[in-house]
């Protein structure tokens, strides 16, 4: 009886190990400290937002003039603001609007990018013209495409997503291409092509199951990187419009009493920091799980 | 051979680059396939060697429509296999399969063995629910893996287990002709006895008929019915099997030939050493393709190419295939 017989035997083929069961990946991301760290700062604060009505000691609109630029004190725990609203309650507030942002940026410029960049890398017609047009708009700084964007559309919550999701959406194609090119040479594509399967079918069985990997990585990128821009559109007046609360329009609010009340300005801006430290924490927690260099199991 | 013909193919050429694109210069034309005519009866397997880059493995793609011809004509059952299009084309894929040489490369790996092997069933809608699963079964057994393979992913299995899995898949249609692709090649030698002997099996099973390209020699001689040598995208001999390794004539032939160890130290051996390397698919020699490197060249071989010399089923593009130049 030779190996591959042997290998063959149900008897035998039922006592091998199975090396996938019980999902190897999520285990190594569970022990992974950084990435729970990271995920524990997320949830916290996804929570904290989501039940802003029930845990915020105001409302985020309430103006009480009696109170105007008061220091934080055991009743406004983050101060109150130039219109004597509460800090803390509109920071609760502001972060469903900047996470809201950064939920919708990441979905679309996924939902774009993944579209032009298998576009791209698929089909090698258009790899060329639609390429070139992502490099165009990449060659602008970020933040800046995303300002003039922002400028030109108007402020609302959702021109800040178009803005960003222009902005981000070629990085993402980009990504997603690469991957492409690489699945679209693998000798299971011909296999398909050889049984007749057309391309929609070849690319949404095949190609992007096997190209959206190094896309997790990059979301997270994309979520903590919106919820910047968004304070910087509203830094410089094309955010989401007052009075509706968001981090960036919070900081922006306060800048012209940064010497005399910098509460405003300081926890939100605290907030928005420790919640992209904690998305960043997923990311490499991610890409450290997920990194083919470092993966252990064989394909 | 008295089998009836299944596919014929006449001039078959393929060239790769050429025309300029928008943002693409022009590119020089690699002759990768040109001019190949070849006969493969029902039935029977053709073996097809060569040297790497010789193009057999541009023609197997193109004789499973995975590449568009250039040029030429495939007659595949009385169908004329390269006009082909749409809906006639998805059908006669059915009686196409492909086994590839890459048992790593070959098998998406989020998939499901199951959903491997129903593949090509899915796409012709030709069997769901429980039918679906009786045919996996089906293709399992006859493959040699058990049942229980079905929902495995195709890393847990060894290279020769998931070539297995590959045949499965290119016999899920029952399929009438199917290219092989150095499909034993990436194998552990004793891997690759184990599936050329189940290749035999299903050849006699289910009346298969293969076209089998490899760059070994040994393993043509053993699974092949007749076999086809190809150099710089052209056929410079065929012939039965038993003939064309006894008897070679042309010239690349023996030196092909003459290349295989001999596990016998006593038995001497007549080597022929080509000098020089193989010349480039972008500027193909004239006259004869192998005169570059021909040890028993001539003028005429510089000037013409060579009419190809018929025998009894037998044929050598050689202007001396019949001389005793090359009867050494």
């Amino acid at each position: 009886m030779s190996t591959e017989d042997i290998l063959a035997d149900p008897a035998v083929d039922a006592a091998r190990p199975r090396p996938t069961q019980g999902y190897p990946r999520l285990r190594r991301l569970l022990r992974h400290r950084l990435f729970m760290t990271g995920a524990i700062i997320l949830v916290i604060v996804l929570l904290a937002t989501l039940a802003a009505d029930l845990i915020a000691p105001y409302s985020p609109l309430k103006n009480d003039f009696r109170y105007r630029l008061g220091a934080p004190n055991a009743v406004h725990l983050m101060g109150t603001d130039n219109f004597g609203r509460d800090v803390l309650s509109r920071v609760l507030y502001g972060g469903r609007t900047s996470l809201a942002i950064g939920l919708m940026v990441v979905l679309a410029s996924t939902f774009f990018g993944t579209l032009i960049g298998v576009a791209g890398g698929y089909f090698s017609r258009l790899d060329n013209p639609v390429m070139r047009l992502m490099d165009a708009l990449m060659a602008f700084p970020g933040v800046l495409l995303a300002i003039a964007l922002a400028a030109v559309l108007g402020p609302s919550v959702l021109d800040v997503v178009i803005a960003l999701t222009v902005t981000y959406a070629p990085r993402t194609a980009r990504i997603v291409r690469a991957a492409v090119l690489v699945v679209r040479r693998m000798e299971y594509i011909d296999a398909a092509r050889v049984a007749g399967a057309g391309h929609l079918r070849i690319i949404w069985r095949h190609v992007l199951p096997n190209s959206l990997g190094p896309l997790i990585v990059q979301m997270t990128f994309i979520f903590a990187v919106s919820i910047l821009a968004e304070a910087v559109l509203s830094f410089v007046g094309v955010g989401p419009p007052p009075p509706t609360p968001s981090w960036g329009n919070i900081i922006a609010d306060g800048r012209s009493y940064i010497p005399s009340a910098p509460w405003i300005s300081l926890f939100p801006g605290l907030v928005i920091a420790i919640t992209v430290l904690g998305v960043n924490l997923m990311g490499d927690g991610l890409r450290d799980v997920l990194d083919p260099r470092l993966k252990l199991e064989g394909r | 051979m008295t089998h009836p013909v299944l596919l014929k193919v006449e001039g078959l050429t393929k060239h790769f680059g050429g025309r300029p694109g928008l943002f693409r210069a022009q590119r020089p034309v690699l002759r990768a396939v040109d001019g190949v005519d070849l006969v493969v009866h029902r039935g029977e397997t053709l073996g097809i060697v060569g040297e790497s880059g010789c193009g057999k493995s541009t023609m197997g793609r193109l004789l499973v429509r995975l590449l568009d011809a250039t040029g030429g004509k495939v007659e595949f059952d009385g169908v004329d296999l390269l006009s082909l299009k749409g809906r006639a084309l998805t059908a006669v894929r059915r009686d196409l399969g492909m086994v590839f040489q890459d048992p790593w490369a070959s098998l998406d790996g989020r998939m499901t063995v199951r959903d491997i092997i129903a593949e090509p069933l899915d796409i012709h809608r030709a069997a769901t629910g429980a039918d679906r699963r009786r045919r996996v079964a089906e293709l399992l057994d006859v493959v040699g893996l058990p049942a229980s393979a079905a929902d495995k992913h195709p890393h847990q299995f060894s290279g020769g287990q998931r070539q297995r899995i590959g045949i499965a898949r290119a016999l899920s249609l029952r399929p009438r002709f199917i290219v092989l692709d150095e499909a034993v090649s990436a194998l552990d030698v004793s891997v690759q006895a184990q599936i050329l002997q189940l290749l035999g099996d299903l050849q006699a099973e289910f009346g298969l008929t293969f076209l089998f390209i490899s760059h070994n020699l040994a393993v043509v001689r053993n699974i092949a019915d007749r076999v086809a040598v190809m150099y710089l995208g052209r056929i410079v001999e065929s012939g039965p099997t038993q003939a064309l390794f006894d008897a070679p004539r042309h010239p690349y032939t023996q030196a092909l030939l003459s290349a295989i160890p001999v596990p016998d130290p006593e038995r001497p051996r007549r080597r022929v050493v080509l000098k020089g390397d193989v010349p480039s698919a972008l500027a193909p020699p004239a006259g004869c393709r192998f005169h570059t490197r021909c040890p028993i060249a001539q003028e005429i071989c510089r000037q013409t190419p060579p009419v190809v010399t018929v025998g009894p089923d037998h044929t050598a593009a050689c202007h001396f295939a019949d001389s005793p130049l090359t009867a050494s």
